[in-house]
């Protein structure tokens, strides 16, 4: 039994620190991005290195997003070359996500075998302008109902409670009727 | 026209004054049973709201589960007020005079019940306020909150009209009820004298109020129809929705009606008022509108069922054959094919027994038809479910659930009992009016000259 117990904890004490040594065996790395433009896309270009030995680091599976107002969108993935760089493309009418026309690209390493998850982001700007100043038209699907159904909801709605209160105030006439009836005995 | 003699009139009075605070029969066993299961239902609102609708089996996929198919069923029960007294009132039914009390008592239970179920089923049920802040007009489910709120003031009000002859009969009549009640009375009878004028005022309310009720009662119903139809799912994406909840309701309103009727008849023992012939008539509307129902049943799962497209397959197999398929199965041929066959038999429709056995099926089939509509829709989405969470892709209602839902029916049932403490079960004005016009026999009462007075406030 003794033995049994001493061999369970030997089993734990290794599979730990085999866990440990998993981890160590990640390596912390380094994102620098580099944007460019050519005639429809932008050219985004990122270097992955390795923080402590400052050297590239190769087969680093990478995602590029753009934020969003609820969320990342990804717009390109690639594994890095042995130079530790990777190229990805992406349409230059993006549009940005305010009036300032800033356009948030970022890059991420995720759940990645060699280096630990990592994210760096840079700020460009959007070459359309934001529609800030254009109405949005009313429709079903939009901010606001379009007028044919706001004019209906509010007719329709409104002549019921019209129509309610109509009754009720003949029932303050029924009230009247009796006092007109005291006072005609009077 | 021959007036009654007014003995005879005050007798009649009398015997209807005799339910105002009269004990109901097992009343002593029904009220602290359904007033328990409601303290139930209350604590496990309680617990839920403490810790979040997650003590539900609501999920991702059945985002609406027992709460809201009970608020399908209470919204559909609610028509019953319109049907009885709009629709009978207008193609000249004079039988319905005894029932319209009744029927406008199960509609304002059941219309307060259905305002409720949508709060029972938010997380955050403070923030229904923002709902009318913040509410888009394009959206059914702002329509529905207004409507239901328009259909419930609108009820009130007539619960409240055809009361107030009552209310000077009883404040002139009942002396000896508690201080309370003769002065909640005397302020609801609005001075009412009986004269010329004010007759002619109340017949005048009473009728724009038919009209503008019944618009707003198949609104409330058909918007809620909506709220499912507008939505691109499989099993609702279907134009036949606003008329199949339509006569549904009805249907169901109907066959609730009719045991509602059964136990104030045997409770308060008004067998002269509530006769064979008010079960007969209603049991050939409930004929009428299981018949109707059926077929639209037909086109609604007949005809896609058909085509079986490759986005409704999945929900129609469930129903067909699959997990709801006893459910499903159930509701057609209990809820509806054998109340067809029982009810068209004349002998039989002339037995109250018979009657009320094919209202229970009717609205058991009603009750378990608005869950069918719900939940296997939600469980067949569009996009197909993968790789959802132990739990998610399923729907088995937790305790909490069964609790509510079961607290929410038992106060539906509650409610109607206590609006008849302070109130008669039925219309004294309108019955004497029409007996004096047309005669027992039209109205559907029968003997009520030769009753016993039964021992209630008035005697």
């Amino acid at each position: 039994m003794q033995v049994n117990k001493h061999y369970i904890l030997t089993l734990l004490s290794f599979l730990l620190t085999m866990t440990v040594a998993a981890q160590d065996e990640k390596i912390n790395g380094n994102i620098a991005l580099q944007m460019g433009s050519n005639d429809s896309m932008h050219v985004v270009t990122a270097t992955v290195t390795n923080i402590a030995t400052l050297q590239p680091v190769k087969n680093v599976e990478l995602t590029f997003y753009v934020q969003r107002t609820f969320g990342l969108m990804k717009v390109a993935e690639g594994t890095t070359d042995t130079t530790g760089n990777i190229s990805a493309e992406f349409p230059l009418d993006i549009q940005g996500s305010d009036s300032t026309r800033k356009i948030t690209l970022i890059a991420k390493v995720e759940d990645n075998d060699v280096m630990s998850d990592t994210a760096f982001q840079i700020v460009i700007k959007s070459r359309l302008a934001f529609p800030a100043g254009k109405p949005i038209p009313r429709s079903i699907a939009g901010a606001h109902a379009p007028w044919w159904l706001a004019i209906t909801f509010t007719v329709v709605v409104g002549v019921v409670w019209i129509l309610f209160v109509y009754v009720l105030y003949l029932v303050y006439r029924i009230r009247k009727a009796s006092m007109i009836k005291i006072i005609s005995k009077q | 026209m021959e007036k009654l003699n007014p003995e005879i009139k005050n007798q009649i009075e009398n015997e209807l004054l005799g339910t105002v605070g009269r004990r109901y029969r097992q009343e002593a066993f029904w009220v602290p049973f359904l007033a328990l299961i409601c303290i139930g239902g209350t604590v496990a609102w309680i617990i839920q709201l403490r810790k979040g609708l997650g003590v539900t089996a609501m999920r991702d996929y059945v985002s609406w589960g027992l709460y809201i198919s009970l608020l399908f069923f209470f919204v559909g029960v609610s028509l019953i007020g319109a049907l009885v007294s709009c629709v009978l009132r207008m193609s000249g039914a004079k039988w319905r005079y005894p029932l319209i009390r009744i029927a406008e008592a199960v509609t304002l239970s059941a219309i307060f019940f259905a305002g409720f179920m949508p709060v029972l089923d938010m997380g955050r049920p403070e923030r229904l306020y923002f709902l009318i802040t913040h509410g888009r007009i394009q959206s059914p489910i702002l329509w529905d909150v207004v409507a239901i709120a328009t259909y419930f003031i609108g009820s009130v009000i007539y619960f409240y009209l055809p009361l107030i002859p009552d209310l000077a009969i009883m404040r002139d009549k009942l002396t000896d009820a508690p201080k309370w009640r003769k002065k909640m009375w005397r302020w609801l009878a609005m001075g009412w004298e009986d004269n010329l004028l004010q007759r002619r005022l109340l017949k005048k309310a009473m009728l724009i109020l038919s009209i503008v009720i019944l618009p707003v009662a198949i609104s409330v119903h058909t918007i809620s129809a909506w709220l499912i139809a507008f939505t691109l799912r499989p099993g609702w994406n279907s134009t036949i929705m606003g008329p199949y909840f339509v006569f549904g309701a009805l249907m169901a309103g109907t066959a609730i009606m009719i045991l509602i009727i059964a136990k104030l008849r045997h409770g308060y023992r008004l067998e002269h008022y509530l006769t064979p012939k008010h079960f007969n008539n209603l049991a050939k509307i409930l004929l009428a509108l299981t018949a109707f129902y059926l077929y639209l049943n037909i086109n609604k799962y007949g005809v896609p069922a058909f085509k079986m497209a490759k986005e409704e397959k999945g929900v129609l197999e469930d129903l067909f054959y699959g997990k709801n398929a006893f459910l499903f199965w159930f509701t057609q041929v209990v809820g509806l094919v054998i109340p067809i066959i029982i009810l068209s038999f004349k002998k039989i429709r002339q037995s109250i027994k018979w009657v009320v056995a094919a209202s229970v099926m009717v609205l058991l089939g009603a009750l378990i038809n608005r869950y069918l509509i719900v939940v296997p829709n939600m469980l067949h989405p569009f996009v197909p479910i993968q790789h959802a969470q132990h739990g998610y892709a399923t729907y088995n209602p937790t305790l909490i659930e069964w609790t509510i839902t079961a607290s929410s029916l038992a106060g539906f049932v509650l409610l109607i009992i206590l609006l008849f403490k302070p109130f008669p079960v039925i219309t004294m004005w309108e019955v004497i009016e029409e007996v004096e016009k047309r005669g027992e026999k039209e109205i559907g009462v029968e003997n009520i000259v030769n009753f016993q007075n039964i021992p209630g406030h008035a005697s």
